[in-house]
């Protein structure tokens, strides 16, 4: 059969996925163990989950509610976008050298070119068992490898090579020869467009209810017909149906200068201000581009320290990057590179951002929260006023970055580098109790500034914790910057061991609830034999 | 659905567009009062009153947050009076600025049902009057609620320059003593000079009666009771009013 579509416009691309990378992440960080039934929430969905869970029922997109109800045991973990970069990195960094070039869609996720590398390493099929074997090395993670033209075959493959992570398989390789995705595509069910995002789940439900159940029943379709009835987004899904990408590339170089980027006068040690000259280079960059109707589809995000260390990566994102969604991704990269075991050994001197795959805008491209609001506009507004006015470190959002101690659970990011947009990914906590987190209630006051307090017994003497985590002696007296109250109902206390892997920031915390007779409630920390506020209850 | 009497002859008398005296909830209604309403509306109007958590509209004399407003939130549990206060309308889509208050528990706030989405903060020293102010009047543009912690240096003159401008953008501020934080020393619950003042609208007072959960030795902390008394530069004699905070929900 003649193949309906053009050989030029669809590369042949190799996927490599890891399904519930977030779990393996977690799992990579010690956070669950990998035999376990575990869950990675995000505002209050199952983001991921492992195989002993999705055993037991446990499937993405459910409510926690639902989750526990099928799986009582089930360990739950908040969601971090940061974790699962940094996990990710070793294979990204594994990857890069057996490929010269390839495109990050997010942790967990990457494709490449397959045409040179395939012919190296002796076939398609060939050089997908190297990679399996190689991910599979670097995280104990299940991995599927899916080889085919265009892109979103490639991403299907490799999805259905991982298909059933209950069953014993931690991994496989699927391999369409050149020529046949339209083939390959016609028997799946239509539904694979929603799970891989390239066709919003209205549409699709409406296919499937009228009847149009496999990609190839959609493909048969006259695109005329599509065209008109579902519009634009009807239009791309037909393309994809048929084995076609959706936006095909642009074929031309891409135009050097285009490429934005700034040199620190002083180098800089930590992200957040490369973040934020990040920020002014992508708002430069993207606008540059919309006022030409072009959007990025592939960045190019490279960083230099004084001592030549450099990071690139290349972010590929179908419906275009916003200014937002690259200084996200700056974000990711220059934490995972920073976090890497030995870090960084200077400053960074260079932040270069270089569009590498430029198309036209093509509308399909509002953002993940839906739209915004009046309030909503006015507010942004406001916060570049602000910005302005008070300095852009002192206008701030929160993120949620988990912890026990509640001065870690969440902190302030400036506003004029976060998406304000889509804080979904910024305040993903999802509620999940953190293991040996205080519950409810949280407490309103959160000190700063290191608060000492002295916690008496009732010879005066301040009370000790002992080093199996029990107290000394019953604590009568809580004095707080000279005035002192008389403890009426106190518990605890409750050990916390933070960061135990590194010997530099490790610290031993015992956590105590005090109640005085002034009406307040205090959490307080004893830390080398002394004892600090960690928050009241006000 | 709560009945609102409306006494638009003393918000017509003195330019109050919106003040304490132009809405009067029947909960916290003086017979006194009653001869000079006027009109009688079925229902808070949104596009004046930004809604709160049912058992505040019982208190709060308009039945929430009247824009333009001016609230002080004292005595030692205004923190999370102020939170509880300002949780639903920025539920319901208003964005909240938080002006010099960097203590303030984010955690807490998300508990109570304040939305982190449409969070910001400013990070301000009250004790600069001048940059204080100027920080609100810039929010007050496009940010309907403003927590502000308040010096208690503060002068009436500045105050009264940010309260025109949240008038005139029709937000509401509500304001913390700037030392309620733990950093702060103990909380001078006793700072009420200069609330009485014609600056502020309402003065809400806080205090926790009551901790549930915790023992000697056992338990965790749990709910508290919470007194709230409401006075206002037009409620003839302030109102007290006890409430349970479980897990974040208000209840009478």
């Amino acid at each position: 059969m003649f193949a309906p579509m053009d050989a030029w416009s669809t590369p042949r691309l190799v996927t490599v996925w890891c399904p519930d990378w977030p779990i393996a992440a977690a799992c990579m960080s010690g956070a669950v163990a990998a035999d376990e039934p575990a869950a990675v929430l995000r505002s209050g969905r199952v983001v991921a989950r492992s195989a002993a869970a999705a055993r037991a029922g446990v499937v993405a997109g459910q409510l926690r509610r639902q989750a526990q109800r099928c799986c009582p045991e089930l360990t739950l973990v908040d969601h971090d976008p940061g974790r699962d970069a940094r996990s990710f990195e070793p294979v990204v960094r594994s990857v890069a050298e057996m490929v010269p070039r390839l495109d990050l869609v997010e942790p967990g996720w990457l494709t490449f070119a397959a045409r040179g590398p395939s012919r190296y390493f002796g076939g398609d099929t060939a050089l997908a068992e190297r990679l399996v074997g190689l991910v599979h090395e670097l995280t104990g993670a299940p991995v599927g490898v899916g080889v085919a033209d265009g892109r979103v075959t490639s991403a299907i493959a490799a999805r259905r090579a991982v298909i059933d992570p209950v069953g014993a398989r931690s991994g496989g390789v699927e391999v369409v020869e050149p020529g046949g995705s339209a083939g390959y595509l016609a028997p799946l069910p239509v539904t694979w467009l929603r799970e891989l995002g390239d066709a919003d789940a209205a549409s699709v439900d409406v296919w499937v209810r009228l009847g149009l159940r496999t990609m190839g029943a959609l493909a048969a379709l006259p695109v005329a017909e599509v065209a008109a009835r579902f519009g634009r987004a009807g239009e791309l899904a037909h393309r994809l149906a048929r084995g076609d990408d959706a936006r095909p590339p642009v074929v031309a170089d891409p135009v050097p200068d285009r490429r934005v980027e700034h040199t620190f006068g002083d180098p800089v040690v930590s992200v957040s201000p490369v973040v934020f000259v990040a920020k002014q280079l992508a708002d430069r960059l993207i606008a540059e581009l919309a006022a030409e109707g072009r959007v990025c589809a592939r960045l190019l995000v490279t960083a230099e320290t004084e001592h030549g260390e450099r990071t690139e990566r290349t972010w590929y994102r179908d419906a275009g990057f916003s200014a937002p969604a690259v200084v996200e991704r700056v974000r990711w990269q220059l934490d995972a590179w920073i976090g890497q075991p030995g870090g960084i050994s200077a400053g960074i001197i260079v932040v270069r951002l270089e569009p590498v795959e430029l198309r036209a805008a093509d509308g399909v491209q509002a953002g993940l929260w839906g739209g915004r609001s009046q309030a909503d506009e006015d507010a942004v507004r406001a916060v570049a006023r602000l910005s302005a006015l008070c300095g852009a470190e002192a206008v701030r959002v929160p993120v949620w970055r988990g912890g026990r101690l509640p001065a870690e659970r969440y902190g302030w990011v400036p506003a004029a580098t976060a998406d304000l947009d889509d804080p979904s990914a910024r305040l993903a906590e999802a509620g999940a109790p953190w293991s040996g987190a205080i519950t409810d209630p949280a407490p309103t006051v959160v000190p700063t500034e290191p608060l000492e307090v002295e916690l008496l017994d009732r010879h005066g003497h301040r009370v000790s914790v002992g080093g199996r985590g029990e107290l000394g002696a019953e604590p009568v007296v809580l004095a707080v910057g000279g005035a002192r109250h008389t403890v009426t109902a106190w518990a605890g206390p409750w050990p916390v061991e933070q960061a135990w892997w590194d010997p530099r920031r490790a610290r031993r915390i015992a956590r105590l609830e005090v109640l005085t007779d002034d009406g307040v409630a205090r959490l307080v920390g004893a830390e080398h034999r002394r004892w600090w506020v960690l928050g009241e209850y006000r | 659905m709560r009945t609102v009497v409306r006494g638009s002859l003393s918000e017509a008398a003195d330019g109050d567009p919106g003040g304490v005296g132009a809405i009067i909830g029947a909960t916290a209604l003086d017979r006194s009062v009653v001869g000079t309403a006027a009109t009688l509306v079925s229902h808070t109007d949104p596009d004046r009153v930004l809604p709160v958590v049912d058992p505040l509209a019982e208190v709060l004399p308009a039945g929430g947050l009247v824009r333009g407003q001016v609230i002080a939130c004292l005595g030692p549990s205004a923190p999370v009076l102020a939170l509880a206060l300002l949780a639903r309308a920025s539920a319901t889509g208003s964005w909240l600025a938080v002006v010099g208050v960097p203590w303030l528990g984010a955690e807490a706030a998300r508990e109570v049902g304040v939305s982190l989405e449409r969070t910001l903060a400013i990070d301000i020293d009250p004790r600069r009057h001048d940059a204080w102010a100027e920080a609100l009047v810039a929010a007050a543009d496009g940010v309907e609620l403003l927590l502000a912690a308040r010096d208690a240096g503060l002068p009436d003159r500045v105050l009264r320059r940010v309260r025109t401008r949240v008038r005139a953008r029709g937000a509401v501020l509500v304001t913390l003593p700037a030392g309620a934080g733990a950093v702060g020393g103990g909380g001078r619950s006793g700072e009420r000079t200069g609330d009485r003042t014609g600056e502020v609208d309402l003065v809400l007072t806080a205090h926790t009666d009551a901790w549930w959960g915790l023992g000697r030795g056992h338990g965790r902390v749990g709910g508290r009771r919470l007194r709230v008394e409401v006075a206002g530069r037009r409620m003839p004699r302030p109102v007290e009013s006890s409430f349970e905070l479980r897990g974040g929900a208000l209840a009478t």
